[in-house]
């Protein structure tokens, strides 16, 4: 227990030394950076072009479909690396094997339905 | 969580005290972030404070040795669930800062109430069955007794009783998600059917149009 607390006490020492260079660098800038504001240099920057129009536009729901179906397999994901690291060692393999299939072919169903709903079709 | 003998966890009134001080810091994390997430006026920034929440759950997660459930809190709920819901409000007609977001008087009340319910159901619940619970600390490839209150919680000890004992629930999971993703079908096919069909029916296609809004955000 005591080596598993050492092994994220390392992750977080990496974590803060980061955080302090980022932090470094950020106020050296600040400090030696010379600060005279126009309105040319205030302006949004975009890729060189002016920015024009509105700032809020309203999304298609179609993006909300692949968010949904993103959240669908990465939940499938989250299944199989346990999965994954038992295959080789467990007692009723076969079973579990099979177990697994059924899992993933229920959401392979889902993406059927998906694709001859056409929704995968960039419309 | 009680260290075996030979292994030096320094105590404090029998607490260990790196732990003890980690969990007090992530829960004034997960406090502070909580109520910046209900009171600010922003959707995009109650999004991001829900982060800070989830994290903070997936932090304690790792601090009581379920490193693989604490991962995937991150994955799925920092990396997707959040990333829904960003989603849900880019989808909204509602521009952003210009929504009215406080709730009534009433749905404040209500609220207030679900969360002392929710949390007395949840000590009740912990204490009853873990209360007195002693966690065995299992160290290097020890095997491990099927559902034995071990730590760390390994992907294989959890892939075995996932496996073997919750086999049903498991399988069950899939089906939620067919659901879920059916229903994200039926709201967005219905959007893209308004929109090519001509535009006569104008009154009709705002309340269709406001419908998925709503479902988007919860």
């Amino acid at each position: 227990m005591s080596d598993y607390y050492e092994n994220y006490l390392t992750i977080f020492l990496f974590v803060l030394v980061g955080l302090g260079l980022f932090g470094a660098m950020i106020g050296v800038a600040r400090l030696l950076q010379p600060r005279r504001q126009t309105a040319a240099k205030l302006a949004t920057y975009e890729c060189g072009v002016e920015a024009e129009g509105d700032w809020w536009t309203q999304q298609h729901v179609r993006y909300y479909v692949f968010a949904l179906l993103f959240v669908v397999f990465d939940i499938e994901a989250a299944f199989i690396f346990p999965w994954a690291t038992v295959m080789g060692s467990i007692a009723d393999a076969w079973a579990v094997l099979v177990e697994m299939f059924v899992f993933i072919g229920i959401l392979v169903v889902a993406l059927a339905y998906v694709m001859r709903k056409g929704l995968l079709r960039w419309m | 969580m009680s260290a075996p003998a030979g292994q030096a966890v320094p105590l404090l009134l029998g607490l260990a005290i790196g732990p003890t001080i980690a969990a007090v810091v992530i829960g004034i994390v997960m406090v502070v972030a909580g109520i910046r997430l209900v009171t600010t006026d922003n959707v995009v920034h109650a999004a991001i404070s829900l982060m800070g929440v989830l994290a903070g759950v997936a932090a304690t997660f790792m601090l009581l040795g379920a490193e693989f459930l604490g991962w995937t809190q991150v994955l799925v709920y920092i990396g997707a669930i959040v990333v829904l819901f960003l989603f849900g409000v880019m989808l909204t007609r509602a521009r952003l800062g210009e929504a009215d977001l406080d709730a009534p008087v009433a749905q404040r009340w209500a609220a207030a109430g679900t969360a002392v319910l929710v949390f007395g159901l949840l000590t009740t619940v912990f204490v009853k069955v873990f209360g007195s619970a002693e966690i065995t600390v299992v160290t290097g490839q020890a095997p491990r007794e099927p559902g034995a209150l071990t730590s760390p919680t390994t992907a294989a000890d959890l892939a075995h009783d996932l496996f073997r004992d919750w086999v049903l629930p498991f399988e069950a999971v899939s089906l939620v998600l067919l659901a879920a993703l059916i229903g994200a079908i039926v709201l967005a096919r219905r959007d893209d059917r308004e929109h090519t069909r001509p535009r006569v029916a104008r009154p009709e296609i705002e309340v269709i149009d406001e419908e998925i809004g709503r479902g988007g955000e919860t």
